[in-house]
């Protein structure tokens, strides 16, 4: 960073503001397997404010659903073990490897919706029925009014009636939807949304997506998006986390990351989309494959692709703050201009 | 559920409701329609014994020792002149309920042990699994009648000692099924809403296991029967004077050359309900077997 000090000191206040309406703020997630040097997820940090849309991004296998599995303590337990980090939730602190303390929290204030809608709703219940359930577990009440309710909010006509239908005599949409209802009848401060549209047709895609945004608009709702599709990131997000090998490696502003790319990473997943106007040419790509666990490089994980890889990143680059809450990890960041143009 | 619902959600989606797909492949399913007959049939006329026109099962008749089938009686009588129709029919009672309720206690034991091994997986599922293996190593009936001979003779140990011979089986079939339905993406969303782990067990593991339970415990109602009829063979079932298919069968073993009848009725009935319960068994697996379509 080349700022002055006075402006280092701002940059610093104004996050300390932004900080009091902070929902949730993840530190130093780890997730180590034993018999392997290098964690499958590393030191990954995220926070999300009330209001807010997290979208996180990266390929299959980046540790994306990994991060929002252990933000609430449901990873299969092999993994549960070797989690470390601590996670702040409206002002309280738990630890990552609580169970019991993050158990707590799902439910009542984290609702988690599943890529899978036809799989993800129990078939030998009616949908009410399962509404009601997640109502009854944190209230008192039999939740049928909620329920009803609940199927209104998410746009499912004739609630009445339709909450006496099993799940198989739904759509796919109508199931995701469902999905919302349950994980949002109790209100909950954090809706993690794990590709809830990935399994959908692009029409439907678009609906649930308008209907997640509807739903918080009118709340204190913060989201946290998991994705992969970076039309679906330009469309809903407020903040944008990257992740690569199981580490954040750019994070900000949703005009920063597409507008001003800092991580070669990054600038390579944004060339990579295909753009609708402008001269056809030949699709970019980022070369070779994410290395395997094993095969993990030391330092910097992108090394490997890195087009200006240099001997400095066999070393960890430090996340760097290059603008207001926008964070790059990468030595070279801010990128020079001329190199930035080379990507 | 009424029509206009039925009809409004075919409309919304067109996936046929998979509880009236099974009803369906089951009623065109002509061997386990056969089958579910022959059962009906049994079960009937044991139901209806008491007001049934048939002599007393226990009367004996020193002037109608071992006849051949009559008009008087139809199936003939036995060594002590007791009609061998009526005997037959009240037979039925012990055999049907043995077969039913030793299944009961089959199920009662083994689904809840099964679902709880499969879902909680490590040493619990090791120390549930082993003790199922130890008891899988003896052959059933040999179990069966060693427990039976364990608790004393009678119709009611009989039927603890085959529902507790039977249980293995179900407790591994559960098992395997809890493993399967545990990692659902709904069991997922269970416990992503936060539901307990007895509400999870009892709600969505629990009611996900049991289609391939449905068709062993069919199955294995026919196994309890011929397991009865050979305790009651063996004396260690059902005790005179009341009637038993497998006790029929011991006394008539005597009597072979000079009154064949006695044996070939009972015979019969055990082949019968057998029968029966084997072709519903197979159409209900079929029935539920999702990939024949």
């Amino acid at each position: 960073m080349h700022s002055e000090p006075i402006l280092n000191w701002f940059t610093r206040w104004g996050r300390a503001v932004t900080r009091a309406d902070e929902l949730i703020s993840l530190t130093d997630l780890t997730i180590r397997v034993p018999g392997y040097e290098r964690p499958l997820v590393d030191g990954v940090g995220l926070s999300i404010r009330r209001g807010e849309t997290l979208c996180v991004v990266g390929e299959s296998g980046c540790g994306k659903s990994l991060t929002s599995l252990a933000l609430i303590g449901l990873l299969p337990p092999a993994l549960q073990r070797g989690v470390s980090g601590q996670l702040g939730f409206d002002g309280d602190r738990i630890a990552l490897d609580d169970q019991r303390g993050l158990s707590r929290l799902r439910g009542r204030n984290v609702g988690m919706i599943f890529q899978e809608p036809m799989s993800s709703l129990n078939p030998a219940h009616r949908i009410g029925e399962q509404i009601a359930e997640a109502w009854r577990r944190h209230n008192p009440g039999d939740g049928q009014a909620q329920a009803v309710e609940m199927l209104r909010r998410v746009g499912i006509p004739a609630p009445e009636r339709r909450m006496r239908d099993y799940p198989h005599q739904l759509s796919g949409g109508m199931r995701q939807r469902v999905m919302i209802a349950m994980a949002l009848v109790n209100s909950p401060d954090l809706l993690i949304a794990d590709e809830p549209t990935t399994a959908l047709d692009v029409t439907i895609q678009a609906q649930i997506l308008e209907l997640i945004g509807s739903l918080q608009a009118g709340g204190e709702m913060g989201v946290m998006l998991i994705t992969h599709d970076l039309g679906v990131v330009a469309e809903v997000a407020t903040n944008v986390a990257v992740m690569y090998a199981g580490r954040v490696v750019e994070s900000g502003p949703v005009e920063a990351i597409f507008g001003d790319p800092q991580h070669p990473y990054t600038i390579g997943l944004m060339s990579s989309v295909p753009a609708l106007r402008g001269p056809r040419t030949r699709l970019a790509s980022v070369p070779g494959i994410v290395p395997s666990i094993e095969t993990m490089p030391p330092g910097c994980r992108f090394a490997t692709r890195c087009p200006f890889a240099q001997p400095r990143c066999a070393d960890t680059p430090p996340s760097a703050e290059i603008a207001p809450g926008h964070s790059v990890a990468c030595h070279f960041a801010p990128l020079d201009e001329r190199l930035a143009g080379a990507a | 559920m009424t029509e206009a619902a039925t009809h409004n959600a075919t409309a919304a989606a067109p996936i046929r409701k998979p509880r009236s797909r099974v009803w369906g492949k089951l009623l065109a399913h002509r061997s386990a329609m056969f089958g579910a007959a022959l059962v009906s049939v049994f079960i009937l006329l044991a139901l209806a014994a008491p007001i049934l026109p048939l002599a007393d099962p226990a009367a004996a008749d020193w002037a109608a020792i071992r006849q051949p089938p009559s008009a008087a009686h139809w199936f003939g009588t036995d060594e002590l002149g007791r009609d061998q129709l009526s005997r037959m029919i009240w037979g039925a009672r012990a055999s049907l309920m043995a077969g039913v309720v030793s299944v009961a206690i089959a199920i009662a034991i083994g689904v809840p042990l099964g679902v709880i091994a499969g879902y909680f997986g490590g040493w619990t599922d090791a120390i549930i699994s082993r003790c199922t293996e130890a008891l899988l190593a003896m052959p059933f009936l040999i179990l069966a009648i060693a427990l039976a001979a364990f608790l004393g003779p009678s119709l009611t140990n009989a039927m603890i000692a085959i529902g507790i011979a039977a249980t293995p089986v179900f407790i591994r079939l559960t098992r395997g099924q809890a493993i399967n339905v545990t990692a659902e993406d709904y069991v997922e969303s269970a416990h992503a809403i936060g539901l307990s782990t007895p509400v999870i067990l009892r709600r969505y593991i629990f009611p996900n296991v049991l289609p391939p339970v449905l068709v062993q415990a069919t199955l294995t109602v026919a196994s309890a029967i011929i397991a009865e009829a050979s305790l009651s063979f063996l004396g260690l079932g059902q005790q005179p004077p009341a009637p038993s298919w497998g006790a029929m069968l011991n006394v008539a073993k005597g009597f072979m050359a000079q009154a064949p009848w006695m044996a070939v009725w009972p015979g019969i009935a055990i082949f019968l309900v057998v029968l029966g319960f084997n072709l519903l068994g197979d159409g209900l697996r079929d029935a539920l077997d999702p990939r024949e379509d």
